[in-house]
């Protein structure tokens, strides 16, 4: 290898191990997360407020497009801001950061966890070590006793002619970070693997209406649609009765409702909505005015029930007029009148379109109905009927005193068909966070280190609790008061200090300092020894 | 209060002695009498039962948990943060947190109050499903301690402005904020964000549909995450971590508002 291409190589090798430490800093993570927050603050505040951007802006703006502001909606502003490339490659540093710092720590804890490497004896002397003497025969066996009773894991090592006894407790806590790292990477991966692949449409059926689904093969029949509704008219729940069949086998039957989807090989439905069929009635309610009909074209409406004249046997009907009932599909004898009639089309919103009578929308707006009369077997003609204004009709049939005035309408289920591709990545990565979530706040990592010296007459045992260095003073003090001080009570009173006293404890005065002592030795006895 | 069903008039009642214990957390700092200042706590507390009686009677009332509406999800939150005070101020006798930190709890009750307050007897569909109480429950939850961390930040940043703040004092209250914040935060990673998402999974067909509010508690747990990170990693405490968790618990508050604002499928009413 020439000289060359090893410098080239140490520097791609550089530059790649600079990147590392860049994307696992937790400097670049911060910087990640701010500029997440700030995209989604303006994506959800600013751009989904905007009614036309991206592809739509073109679409609405067609004759406006050099306009600056047009210009701007149409190339900068994205359709759809938590799909842009923005925020897609926001996420993606994110995960590479994330994966970049899991590894890292993933490599400490690892050779933290096999690797037993004891402090040096300088910090063995660090003022947080509590040191005492004792002339036991044999100090090891009790001490090891009690740690392993509080869950301490030991592990022994040589430190010079010393013994070290490294004790963890609560160790599997150091994973938490780790694994909340590795789940937020899962969700990552099937969150955008859903959003990419995943599909999902809406099919409207009607009871007793099958539809296809060709990408499932299979065919969907909606045998019942069920609203159930409170006294007072509110809707407490909906359901769909539903059987699969593949090819012309049934394959399965079941309900579905909201929060209760149906899946099936991949495939889910789910309950999302319901509507009026726009162009579909079950019946619909006419009120036919039988004063008008017997009495002509001519007769007087306004004329009091007493004052109409009577005209044979419906004679008593006179007094009201005449309630007719026509179910979808069906032809009803129109009483008094020489027809019968049957519905022929249903508008939810009649509107004239440019080809003629049409639908405008799907919300109800206007309701109109097309009836088909019949003189026997024969057509006589269709008119127009709408329900908000009753007293208009249009059309080639017979001209009739016949009101719209009300009908049932046919309920559609709107059920939403959808795979969901990357769904077991998300299901992995909740279950990994969720796991790792509750190690790091309900587990506390314990760490210390036992040393036991041989000297002259007995022994010197040294205990040093780590604490995280980075806790604030105040905290680290409470943290020793709560864990450590119990800890070495008991340790002591198991193995007892000459003189019945440590020779270091955190706070207390170096031997021979003069007599500035801060800190008090505890004995191993009294109060505080009974609570340890 | 006529009109109002029991729940309402007894949720105002609690208002009010919330507002008393405020006024005896204040005449506490002005007099520095101990019996003013438990007298406080124990007003505090009292608010906090006649609450939780206000909860358990709007239970009954409507026939499900109180969690269906932007009243109700205040009120719980304001509870869980009024009855985290209670047992602060009462285990670390430091009555003037209860100055500061009342406030918000009366702020948070306020809010509350303004917002709609009639029985909803019947849920809709989507909301008729055991994740309603997990889901909303730890979220109001775990926004009530991130009320809390907000006052006790208040109160750290209001004692270090003063000339003779003792250090000791400082570093307790930057932990507690700290520690109320490493509640909050599992609380409502796992409650707000989990048990929301696979609940909408079962719902409407989708983990995640950047809704307002999906949005909206995207950004406090990003925020929060990165207050837990720049804390364990940067060493970042006293009046960083302060103001951070004030910032955060703004957020919190917009998220909530911006319902009204923004709309979306968390608009319950």
């Amino acid at each position: 290898m020439t000289r060359q291409a090893a410098s080239s190589r140490r520097g791609i090798w550089g530059q790649i191990v600079a990147l590392y430490e860049l994307l696992s800093s937790t400097r670049f993570a911060i910087l990640v997360v701010i500029a997440l927050a700030i995209a989604s603050i303006l994506g959800l505040v600013i751009i989904d407020q905007i009614p036309f951007r991206g592809e739509m802006a073109r679409m609405r703006y067609a004759e406006r497009l050099d306009e600056p502001l047009v210009w701007f909606l149409v190339h900068i502003v994205p359709a759809s801001p938590f799909r842009s490339l923005l925020f897609r490659v926001l996420l993606a540093l994110l995960s590479l950061s994330l994966l970049a710092c899991t590894i890292k720590r993933g490599r400490r804890h690892w050779r933290e966890a096999w690797v037993i490497d004891p402090p040096d004896a300088q910090r063995f002397r660090s003022p947080n070590a509590v040191v005492w003497q004792s002339a036991a025969a044999d100090p090891e066996a009790p001490l090891t006793r009690l740690l392993r009773g509080r869950q301490f894991a030991l592990r022994r090592a040589a430190c010079g002619e010393a013994t070290c006894l490294s004790a963890k407790r609560f160790g599997l806590s150091r994973l938490g970070p780790v694994l909340t790292h590795v789940g937020f990477l899962a969700l990552v991966v099937g969150g955008l693997w859903m959003a990419s692949s995943g599909s999902s449409r809406m099919l409207w059926l009607r009871p007793g209406e099958t539809a296809t689904l060709p990408e499932a093969s299979l065919r969907l029949t909606l045998e019942e649609f069920q609203i159930e509704t409170t006294p007072r008219g509110q809707i407490a729940d909906y359901f769909s009765h539903v059987a699969l069949f593949e090819d012309t086998s049934l394959v399965r039957r079941a309900t579905i409702e909201v929060n209760k989807p149906l899946r099936h090989r991949g495939y889910s439905l789910y309950q999302t909505s319901y509507r009026q069929d726009p162009t579909r009635v079950r019946s619909a309610d006419l009120l036919l005015d039988l004063a008008q009909l017997l009495s002509g074209p001519e007769g007087d409406d306004a004329a009091a029930p007493g004052d109409r004249p009577t005209h044979g046997r419906v004679e008593t009907r006179f007094d009201e007029p005449l309630n007719v009932r026509i179910p979808w599909g069906r032809r009803v004898s129109l009483g008094p009148a020489p027809y019968a009639a049957e519905i022929d089309t249903f508008f939810a919103d009649f509107r004239i379109l440019a080809g003629g009578p049409g639908l405008a929308s799907e919300e109800p707006r206007n309701p109109a109905l097309r009836l088909r009369f019949f003189a026997g077997d024969s057509l006589v003609g269709a008119n127009w009927y709408f329900a908000f204004h009753p007293e208009m009709s249009v059309g080639s049939g017979p001209d009739l005193p016949l009101r719209f005035i009300s009908y049932d309408p046919l309920m559609t289920t709107g059920l939403e068909l959808s795979t969901h591709p990357g769904s077991g990545w998300v299901w992995a990565g909740i279950v990994i966070m969720t796991l790792g979530t509750l190690l790091s706040f309900l587990l506390r990592y314990e760490r210390a280190w036992l040393r036991l010296r041989r000297v002259r007459d007995g022994w010197e045992i040294t205990l040093l609790h780590q604490g995280s260095p980075k806790q604030a003073p105040e905290y680290a003090r409470r943290e020793w008061e709560r864990y450590v001080t119990p800890l070495a009570i008991e340790m002591m009173r198991r193995v007892e200090p000459r003189g019945g006293r440590p020779v270091r404890w955190p706070g207390m005065a170096e031997p021979g300092a003069g007599s500035g002592a801060q800190g008090t030795a505890p004995r191993p006895s009294g109060k505080e020894a009974e609570r340890a | 209060m006529t009109g109002h069903s029991l729940d309402v008039q007894i949720f105002t009642v609690a208002f009010a002695v919330y507002v008393a214990a405020l006024l005896l957390f204040l005449g506490r700092s002005a007099t520095q009498r101990a019996w003013v200042g438990w007298a406080a706590v124990g007003a505090l507390g009292a608010g906090t039962l006649l609450q939780t009686i206000a909860l358990i009677v709007r239970w009954r009332l409507s026939g499900h948990a109180p969690l269906s509406s932007m009243h109700e999800y205040a009120s719980v939150m304001s509870w869980m943060a009024a009855g985290s005070l209670t047992i602060l101020v009462a285990r670390t006798r430091r009555f003037e947190i209860g100055a500061y930190a009342s406030p918000v709890i009366i702020a948070i009750m306020a809010i509350a109050s303004l917002m709609p307050k009639q029985i909803n007897q019947q849920l809709v569909p989507a909301l008729q499903s055991y994740w309603l109480h997990i889901h909303v429950s730890m979220a109001a939850l775990a926004e009530g301690a991130f009320a809390l961390a907000c006052a006790l930040a208040i109160v750290y940043l209001v004692k270090a402005r003063k000339a003779d703040a003792r250090p000791e004092e400082l570093e307790r209250l930057d932990t507690l904020t700290h520690r109320t914040i490493s509640v909050g935060y599992p609380l409502f990673t796992l409650g707000a964000l989990f048990a929301g998402a696979i609940w909408a999974y079962n719902a409407w067909g989708t983990f995640w549909s950047w809704d307002p509010k999906e949005v909206g508690s995207w950004i406090i747990w990003l925020f929060y995450t990165g207050y837990l990170h720049a804390r364990y990693q940067r060493g970042w405490r006293g009046r960083k971590a302060a103001v951070l968790s004030i910032i955060g618990f703004v957020m919190v508050i917009l998220s909530f508002v911006g319902n009204l604002f923004l709309g979306g499928q968390h608009s319950y009413g």
